[in-house]
This record gives structure tokens, C-alpha cells and sequence, in this order.
């Protein structure tokens, strides 16, 4: 046994006898160090059993053999990452839990199981504003411009990426510095200077959404550009001349080489496009104003008058319906996006 | 990534102006969405634009402002203080649990979901409500520490605390450079770990010479885009302390929405908006000028 | 692509000229909760029948809807009826100084402009023109929890004095959690304006000047801070670590610890409503004890315009009208936009039992007794919203960044910065 492990034996066992001594005295009538010992009694007890079971898995690890401390160490990491899994999952949970009590409750307490619970927060989500709006036309208005956003945001980026990325034309070099720096650029101070401007092109409150889909047929989101011009840059430029050799022309080339090599970044992109589309507030705010147009994150706040008082089982509810169709997203394609949002960043 | 100064092999020169005709509807759509917007903010910075009414050159007044109004100095280096706190915290976690992850351990997926829903459920009401539960005064990690026989602290109330909790929200969506470390992770070869245990090399020696510059390219992908969202930091604080307490929380971010939106002064805001841009510029600048003193790319030593 | 892209454009073109060539079809705003809604559809289908004519919609809740509306009158593109806050009237003016609201002295024969009162009418006239006409009137009045005072063993106050020693009694008999009143930063801001006009009996701002000397102001702010060493306010840290953004959100104020409040009676219901059951919700008394005037103020809680660019300007004074003085609007608005302000709306409404009794009795009391009238600037977003001066003032105050004497000079030069723009 190393001088080190001792020392914290030592320290650890302080600490567990404090907080035991503390847990004895609780109650009596101390005072001096005996009441700092009472008072953070759970704190010592914590604090000490802790240093021991640590001390323990470095004793057990020195004894075991190689199989067994792989068993050790597995033990360890899965308790950690359930530990940490729990901290992570907990809000939806608490927010699903939320969606059946009442205001008071939802502000008195923290556990996720409702005491009462109520289904009222669903009954007044299913309001449909005399025929207006219901959240269901709102989920299905979302879809209506997030689907196009999300083809068009993956055609045109991957175009522009080839460009960028397999072709070498005069000025290309300033041209990507362009386009990188539009990454740095706040959404926040555009908002202005664009409004004035689609609402000259009569994209305002337009019930086909042109001002939240047409920028999209341009590649204007940075984002997914630079992702895919990072994938391409892994795929080996052989496999063009080859094609080329074939006799595909450009476009050929694009579609039956290298689609097929950039499909997971593309699918990725897409993902990731569909969900911050569908999270979208401050877009729909502006272009959209005709309710039986609201998308569901307008619908969403239809409910939440600051005058009137909030029903917040009904937000939560409808904020967890409206949720729902990315999250099944994410769910169901998650092998796909991660590697795509990872292949982005690793490759090359 | 990272190879910035990866040039396309020289293609044949007629094909040059193809790529130019790829790129544009980009081109188009960048000056018409972007640059004109863009520009005109920037003339906007340097006048006292009033939304409704208009307004006229006032020269370098809003950036003199910036510089000397102590809300807005404030809010620069609380801005500068969440970067530097935030960005150092959530990598070190995400590397932390990638490192634990990339084992071969059952359900790999599964905690991988797991750990990426915060990221999704992002700055939602939802998640202001619970947050604030959790760090009000007699929320549930004050009663822990009740419970631990601790002082009690008003979270919400301090002007210290108050933003490490806007931090904190942040660390805990470390989903995206958590999953882009585990991929790195796999990509360092086995051998190299083998190698070094039989020269009797511990396990924290290993991770510091051979993972860790293995890996670097990764970290300066997350380094640089976690700097870029955490200086363009918004939601957090708008939903949790609307700036407060004392300002303690008034990023630059909400200083650029407050004065465009309630007091209608297009100028300071879009001066605060530029300021926010050339600091992001300037980081981003200097991480790339740095990248070659400490990123190691495998192809630059040969052995691929 | 390109070809789709010049599709697409066109046929955007196309369809709003296509929009915009219908005659016979206006558009109306309006902000609020679903209540709201409902009346004011109602309000329209009854237009729409009446008059034969289309009424296109555009509503929502209050959180985003400024910045909306403002966006939209820059551009041009607002409806042609809106509702509008106060303070719009005055901030939303152009470059050459022409109000983005059309005059509607020049609609008189269409508008029934007797049936609201001259001073109402001079409280949205803003160089001569008539810029909207209002909803309702409305001011701030204190609401008890019944059940805690009850509890304390106390009346609720009526002074100052027996706010101040209820404090003391809450705390002693119920505990430290426990306060009489609560306040935020803008309610501190006019409970003491509200004290100095009762004392000085003098307006807050006269002729785009502040009326009060720093010295008359730290007085003011002396006795809001002399609340809270009563303990009965809790200070901005308690309440900031509260975790509520309003005080109908608050844990305390839904389970009683917190036992007042002193809010606009057009937004009280929402307090009321937010309680836990078994609290008894009261309307307050003015306090007496301040000085030989009556302070306060009412405002005009907000009021329909019609947007100067708007191409029927006739058929959307005959909606405004509509709804404020013919039968069948007033009766599907009933009070959603408050106590009606149009003397007719007021008399129908009274006599089919229409109004909200807590919010009458609050609104009758607040009628009252307050006396002066609001400047305009009062609320302008630099000095009310977060981050701004009375803000930094009160909560500065309370977390012992400023003196009295300091925290008065920064209102005194805040308040003086935003009149002289």
C-alpha cells in the first residue's frame, strides 16, 4: 500500500468519524467545534465516504488482475454516465410531468410526478381560435415551410460546396474568406435592414413563407456550406477524374460520384436544418401574421398573455406536442446525424 | 477539417469558370440578403438612427459611447467573462464524458441520445422555468446544501453567481463538441496506448501525450465554434435573468436587442453589433494564427 | 434553378398585388390572451355580417408583439386598424415629423367622438391630431391577500404608518418569509410617484420637464426605502431569488407569503386567478396619510388607430366605431379590453352586468380619487424596460449600491436624459 492511498485513508476516515460524531450529537446541546460538526454533519459524512470508496477502488485495482479491473473500471464508468444521463434526461421528463399540474404545483415543487394530476393543460392546448388556428394546422403550417427549407438548404449548399471546394476559379480564395466570415455574423443585426427589404419584395405575410424559404435556395446558411466543403475535402479527388475519364460531365459527376460519397454530411445538414427551422421563432414573428398561417412556435405563444396569466401546464403541453415530431426525428436518425455532424469536423 | 490551406488541385483552366457559375446563386444571395443588410448596418453604426424617424452622421459617437457608458463597458466584460468561463468548462466536460464513453462499454448509443437531448430542448421556456427551480432560494440545490449543512446562496440575486448559472446551462448542452470529441477519440489507434503501458507510461501520461495531440484538431474545431456562439450568447440570460441582477448578466448580445427594440436606436445598436463582430473575428483570427504551434495534423508529419 | 427561382418571385409579385386590389376588405391588429380573442372575433364576425365586408385578422400575445408592430409600421405594412399602447402614439413618428397614425378628427362624422370624454380624447391627441381612440382607463391600485392578513391578525392598510408596522406584525407573528406588500422596480417607480404627488401635490413631468428637485425625489425614494427596512417589501435579491419573472409567477405570492399588491386594475385578474385555493382576494384602499393631495395617476390603457397608409380609412373608422359604440360590438367585447372608455360601451355594459365586479370596483375607486395625468415619456422603454433607469435606480437602492441621496440624482438625470430627446 502506496503513502499516498494511506494518507487518504486517513483523510477519509477523519472525515466519516466527523460526520458520524456529528449525526451522534445531533440534537444535544454543543456548542464551539462539536456545533460546526452538527450543523455540516451530512456534508463531512459525504465528503468522507466518498475519499473511502475511492481509496477502495485504488486498493481493489492494485489487486486485481487485467480482466478484473476492466470489470472494475466498466463498474465505474457506468455509474458515472447514469449519473450524468439522469442530470440530462431529467427536464423532459420534469417538463412531461409538468404538462399535467396546475400552475401552483408546476412552481412549488421539483419532482416530475404530479400530486393532482390534471388534464387541463391538453384540454385548453386543443383551443382552436374560432377554426383560425388549432395546434394541428400550426405543426402542419411548420412543416409547410420547414420541408422546402430543408430540400432547398441541401441542394444549393452542396452545389455551392462544390463549387468551392473542387474547382479552382479566379477570386475563390477572397470568396470563401467571404463566406467563412458570414459564419461570425449576428443574426440579430440583420433583422432590421432585411425586414424593410422583403417587405419591399411583398414577402410579408405571404402564405407560401417566401421571405423564411427563398434565402434558402441560395445557400445562406453558412453553416452547413462550410460542413459540407470539410466532408468533400475527404473524399479522395481520384474518384472525379475517374468519372471524368468516364465521360460524366460536371453535373454528372456531382450526382453519381460524389452525392453518393457526401450522403451522411447531407443528411446531417438536413437534421440539423429541420430541427433549428422548426425551433424558429424570431422568422415566423416577423413574416408570418395571418393566424391561420402560424407556424407552431406562433401558436405556442398565442397562449402565453402576460395580461391574461399564463396557463403553464398549457405551454409546457403544447410546446411538448409541438416538440414531439423532432424529437422522433432525432431519435429515429441519430446514428446518421451524428456521424454526418461529425464526419464535418474530422475528416480531412 | 482544419486544413485551411488546402488548395483544389489546379483542374483544367476552362473548367475555372464553372466553379464560378456553382458558386453563383450564393454569390447572388449573399449580396442581396447578407451584404446589403450588412452594409447598411454598418452605416446605420455610425449614425443616430432612430427606427421611426431616421437620423443623420454622427461620426464615431456610438463607438465613443460603447467604449465609455460603463453599462455598455459592463456588458463587454461580462461578455469577455462568460467566454472565457464557459468555453473551458463545457469542453472539459465534453471531453471528459467522451473520454469515459469511448470504451467499449453496452448502450454507448443510447447514453450518446441521452446526453444530446439538453442540447435540443435548447433556450425553451421550458427550460427557463425549470432552471430557475432549480437555483431559486428555496429551489433543489439549495436544499441540498441545507441538507449538507451549508450556507444557503441566492443564485439568482448574486452578482457573481447569477452568471455562472447562465453558464451553467450552457456546459450542460455540451452535446455537439461531446459527440465530435467521442469521434475523435476513436480515431486514435489502439497500438499507440499499448505501446505506451508496456513502457510503463500511466494512464494521465497517456491522455496528455498521446491523446490530447491526437486529438487537437478536434479541439480547436470546438474551440473556435463554442467561442463564436458563446460571445453571440442571447437566449440564456433573456430567459432566465433578463440581464439582472445589476446588470451581472447583460451580455452584449441583449444590450444589441434591448436598445434596437425598446428604445429604438438602430445606431448603438448596430455599433454594439459591430463591436460583437470584430470580437468574434479577432478570436477566430487568433486561434488560426496559433493553430500551428499546438494543432497537429496528420498529414503535415508524413504518416499518412 | 434559375428559371424556378423567377417562377417563384413572379407569382409572389403577382399574388400581392392580387391582394392588395380587393376592395372592400380591411385588416385589423390586436394583442392579448384567448379571451380576448374570442370577444373580438366575435366583435367581427357581427361587423362583417352588418356590413358586408371582409375583416382580415392578425393577433397574438403581448411577448413580441412591439417589435412586430413597429417593424410593420416602418415598412408600411401594418393593418389598417390596430390596436395600440399609449406610448406608441408618441414614439411612432417619421423623419419629417408626421405620425404614422391617421388623424381621426377628419372621421368624426363616422366616429362617435362625443362618446368619449375631452380629457380622454386630449390624452391621445398629439399635435393637434387625433391618434387613437382608448379601450379603457386604468391605474394602479393595491390588492390584499385577505387570507394572510386575516392570518397576521391585522386589517389590511390604509396608511402608510400601518403598512410600514404591518411589516413588523408579519414578521413576528407569520415569520421573515412573510411580507405585506411586494414590489418590483417600475411598481416601487409609481407607488412613489404616486407618494410625492400626494404630498406636493404637483405632477411628475410639466411641459417636458421634470417637476421635482432631487432633494423632493430622494424624499420619495427615503420612504420606499423605509418600506423595506420595515420589512414590509422584501428587497430585489429576495425577489430576484424568487426565480419569478412577475409577481403572479411567484411561488410566494400564489401560496400567500407575499400578501399585496399594487397593480394596474386592468391586469389584476391575473393575481387574482394565479392564488392557491382558499385565498381571499380583496380590492385596497388609497392611503391617507400621505399628504393633503391625491396622487396617482390614470392612464389610457391602450386604444385602436388606423394606420395612415391605409387604403380604407372610412371602413375602418365604421369597425373602431363598431366596436365601441354600436350594441352589437360592445356586447361581444363586453370588458376584455377593460372597463370601456366609450360612455355608451360603459352604460350598456353596467346595465347587462357585462364587467368583472373586482375590476369595476378597483376601476371605480382609481377614477376616484387619482388626479394627475401620465407624461407620455413615463414609459418610454429607456426608463421602464430591463436594464433601464428605474430599474438600475431601485434595485441599485435596494442592493446598497446607491444612497438615497445618489439613487435620487440618477433618476433625477435618467429621467431629465429621456425628456430632452
Amino acid at each position: 500500500m502506496s503513502a499516498t492511498i494511506l494518507v487518504f485513508l486517513v483523510i477519509g476516515a477523519l472525515l466519516t468519524g466527523c460526520g458520524l460524531y456529528g449525526n451522534a450529537m445531533q440534537g444535544r446541546d454543543v456548542d464551539g467545534f462539536a456545533a460546526a460538526l452538527v450543523q455540516s454533519r451530512n456534508l463531512y459524512l459525504l465528503l468522507g465516504i466518498l475519499v473511502l470508496l475511492i481509496v477502495l477502488y485504488r486498493i481493489l485495482y492494485r489487486r486485481c488482475d487485467t480482466r478484473q479491473r476492466h470489470v472494475l473500471s466498466t463498474a465505474v464508468r457506468y455509474v458515472i454516465l447514469v449519473a450524468v444521463g439522469i442530470l440530462m434526461v431529467y427536464p423532459l421528463l420534469w417538463m412531461v410531468g409538468a404538462t399535467f399540474k396546475d400552475n401552483v404545483e408546476i412552481f412549488t415543487s421539483i419532482g416530475f410526478i404530479p400530486h393532482k394530476p390534471t388534464m387541463e393543460g391538453y384540454r385548453a392546448a386543443m383551443n382552436d381560435y374560432g377554426g383560425d388556428i388549432n395546434i394541428w394546422k400550426s405543426m402542419l403550417n411548420t412543416y409547410k415551410f420547414v420541408l422546402p427549407r430543408v430540400v432547398f438548404t441541401v441542394v444549393s449548399s452542396t452545389i455551392t460546396a462544390y463549387g468551392f471546394g473542387r474547382f479552382n476559379f479566379r477570386g475563390r480564395k477572397f470568396l470563401f474568406a467571404v463566406l467563412l466570415s458570414t459564419l461570425f455574423l449576428p443574426q440579430v443585426v440583420l433583422n432590421i435592414p432585411q425586414y424593410l427589404m422583403y417587405s419591399k419584395f411583398g414577402w410579408v405575410d405571404s402564405p407560401w413563407y417566401l421571405a423564411l424559404i427563398v434565402p434558402s435556395l441560395f445557400a445562406q446558411e453558412t453553416y452547413f456550406v462550410y460542413m459540407l466543403i470539410q466532408f468533400m475535402r475527404g473524399i479522395p479527388r481520384d474518384l472525379d477524374e475517374a468519372a471524368k475519364i468516364d465521360g460524366c460531365n460536371i453535373m454528372q459527376t456531382l450526382v453519381l460520384v460524389l452525392v453518393p460519397m457526401l450522403w451522411p454530411a447531407m443528411v446531417s445538414a438536413a437534421l440539423f436544418q429541420f430541427m433549428w427551422s422548426s425551433n424558429d421563432f424570431m422568422g415566423p414573428l416577423l413574416y408570418v401574421k395571418t393566424p391561420s398561417n402560424y407556424p407552431a412556435t406562433l401558436f405556442v405563444r398565442l397562449s402565453m398573455d402576460g395580461d391574461a396569466g399564463f396557463n403553464w401546464n398549457r405551454v409546457l403541453a403544447i410546446s411538448l406536442i409541438s416538440i414531439i415530431p423532432s424529437l422522433a426525428v432525432f431519435f429515429m436518425a441519430q446514428s446518421q446525424f451524428m456521424d454526418g455532424i461529425t464526419a464535418g469536423a474530422v475528416k480531412g | 477539417m482544419q486544413r485551411t490551406n488546402t488548395r483544389p488541385r489546379r483542374s483544367r483552366l476552362d473548367q475555372g469558370y464553372m466553379g464560378f457559375l456553382l458558386i453563383l446563386p450564393w454569390l447572388v444571395g449573399f449580396l442581396i440578403f447578407k451584404a446589403y443588410p450588412f452594409v447598411s448596418s454598418l452605416y446605420y453604426s455610425f449614425t443616430d438612427w432612430n427606427l421611426f424617424s431616421g437620423g443623420s452622421w454622427i461620426g464615431i459617437q456610438n463607438y465613443v459611447t460603447a467604449f465609455t457608458n460603463p453599462k455598455t463597458v459592463k456588458a463587454l466584460r461580462v461578455t469577455f467573462v462568460y467566454a472565457f468561463m464557459t468555453v473551458p468548462l463545457k469542453l472539459m466536460f465534453a471531453l471528459f464524458i467522451a473520454y469515459i464513453l469511448n470504451f467499449k462499454i453496452k448502450g454507448v448509443g443510447l447514453f450518446r441520445t441521452a446526453y444530446y437531448i439538453p442540447s435540443i430542448l435548447g433556450g425553451s421556456m421550458a427550460i427557463a422555468v425549470l432552471w430557475r427551480a432549480m437555483f431559486k432560494n428555496d429551489g433543489v440545490i439549495n436544499r441540498i446544501l441545507t441538507i449538507l449543512g451549508m450556507e444557503n446562496i441566492n443564485f439568482l440575486a448574486d452578482k457573481t453567481w447569477a452568471l455562472f448559472i447562465i453558464c451553467l446551462l450552457r456546459v450542460w448542452q455540451f452535446g455537439s463538441p461531446m459527440v465530435l470529441f467521442l469521434a475523435a477519440l476513436k480515431g486514435v489507434p489502439e497500438e499507440l496506448y499499448e505501446a505506451a503501458s508496456i513502457d510503463g507510461a500511466s494512464s494521465g501520461r497517456q491522455f496528455l501525450k498521446i491523446t490530447l495531440p491526437l486529438i487537437s484538431p478536434v479541439v480547436f474545431y470546438n474551440l473556435v465554434t463554442q467561442l463564436v456562439q458563446a460571445f453571440q450568447e442571447f437566449n440564456g440570460p433573456y430567459i432566465i435573468t433578463q440581464g439582472g441582477p445589476r446588470n451581472a448578466t447583460t451580455l452584449i448580445s441583449l444590450i444589441v436587442y434591448n436598445s434596437a427594440f425598446s428604445e429604438y436606436n438602430v445606431g448603438m445598436s448596430s455599433a454594439m453589433a459591430w463591436i460583437m463582430f470584430v470580437i468574434v473575428m479577432v478570436f477566430t483570427a487568433i486561434s488560426f494564427g496559433t493553430q500551428k504551434k499546438w494543432v497537429f495534423y496528420s498529414d503535415e508529419r508524413g504518416d499518412r | 434553378m434559375k428559371k424556378l427561382i423567377a417562377v417563384v418571385l413572379c407569382l409572389a409579385l403577382a399574388l400581392t398585388c392580387a391582394a392588395t386590389a380587393l376592395a372592400e376588405e380591411i385588416s385589423i391588429s390586436w394583442w392579448g390572451g384567448d379571451s380576448r380573442h374570442e370577444a373580438t372575433q366575435a366583435a367581427i364576425a357581427a361587423f362583417e355580417a352588418a356590413e358586408g365586408v371582409t375583416v382580415k385578422t392578425h393577433y397574438a400575445a403581448w411577448s413580441g408583439w412591439e417589435e412586430t408592430m413597429s417593424g410593420s409600421f416602418v415598412a408600411g405594412n401594418a393593418e389598417d386598424v390596430d390596436m395600440v399602447n399609449w406610448n406608441w402614439l408618441f414614439s411612432f413618428v417619421d423623419a419629417s415629423g408626421e405620425s404614422y397614425f391617421y388623424d381621426l378628427n377628419q372621421l368624426s362624422d363616422i366616429i362617435d367622438l362625443s362618446q368619449w370624454s375631452d380629457g380622454m380624447l386630449q390624452a391621445c391627441t398629439v399635435n393637434g391630431k387625433l391618434l387613437a381612440l382608448p379601450n379603457a382607463l386604468t391605474g394602479r391600485i393595491f390588492y390584499w391577500n385577505k387570507t394572510t392578513f386575516d392570518q397576521a391578525g391585522i386589517e389590511f392598510p390604509t396608511t402608510y404608518a400601518a403598512l410600514k408596522e404591518a411589516g413588523a406584525v408579519f414578521q413576528e407573528k407569520l415569520g421573515n418569509d412573510y411580507y405585506p406588500l411586494a414590489l418590483g422596480a417600475y411598481d416601487k417607480m409609481i407607488l412613489m410617484v404616486y407618494m410625492l404627488e400626494s404630498k406636493y401635490g404637483k405632477a411628475w413631468v410639466v411641459d417636458g420637464a421634470l417637476n421635482y428637485t432631487v432633494d423632493e425625489i430622494a424624499e420619495g425614494i427615503q420612504l420606499i426605502q423605509d418600506l423595506e427596512d420595515a420589512h414590509a417589501i422584501p428587497t430585489a435579491a429576495t425577489l430576484a431569488g424568487d426565480g419569478a419573472d412577475s409577481l403572479d409567477k411567484n411561488e410566494k405570492w400564489i401560496t400567500g407569503k407575499y400578501a399585496g399588491v399594487w397593480e394596474w386594475d386592468t391586469s389584476a385578474s391575473k393575481c387574482q386567478n394565479a392564488l392557491a385555493e382558499g385565498q381571499e382576494f380583496v380590492v385596497g384602499e388609497e392611503l391617507t396619510d400621505l399628504g393633503e393631495y391625491k396622487g396617482g395617476f390614470t392612464k389610457v390603457a391602450h386604444g385602436f388607430s388606423i394606420a395612415r397608409n391605409s387604403a380604407n380609412v372610412e371602413l375602418a373608422a365604421k369597425l373602431i366605431n363598431f366596436m365601441n359604440n354600436e350594441e352589437e360590438g360592445i356586447r361581444a367585447r363586453k370588458s376584455e379590453y377593460g372597463i370601456p372608455a366609450s360612455a355608451k360601451g360603459l352604460a350598456l355594459c353596467s346595465d347587462e352586468g357585462l364587467i368583472n365586479p373586482t375590476v369595476a370596483e378597483a376601476n371605480g375607486k382609481i377614477l376616484a380619487w387619482c388626479s394627475f395625468p401620465l407624461d407620455p415619456k413615463f414609459e418610454s422603454g429607456e426608463l421602464k424596460n430591463d436594464g433601464g433607469v428605474y430599474q438600475d435606480v431601485f434595485e441599485g437602492l435596494s442592493y446598497q449600491d446607491y444612497s438615497v441621496q445618489e439613487a435620487a440624482q440618477v433618476l433625477f438625470d435618467g429621467v431629465t436624459a429621456v425628456l430632452a430627446k
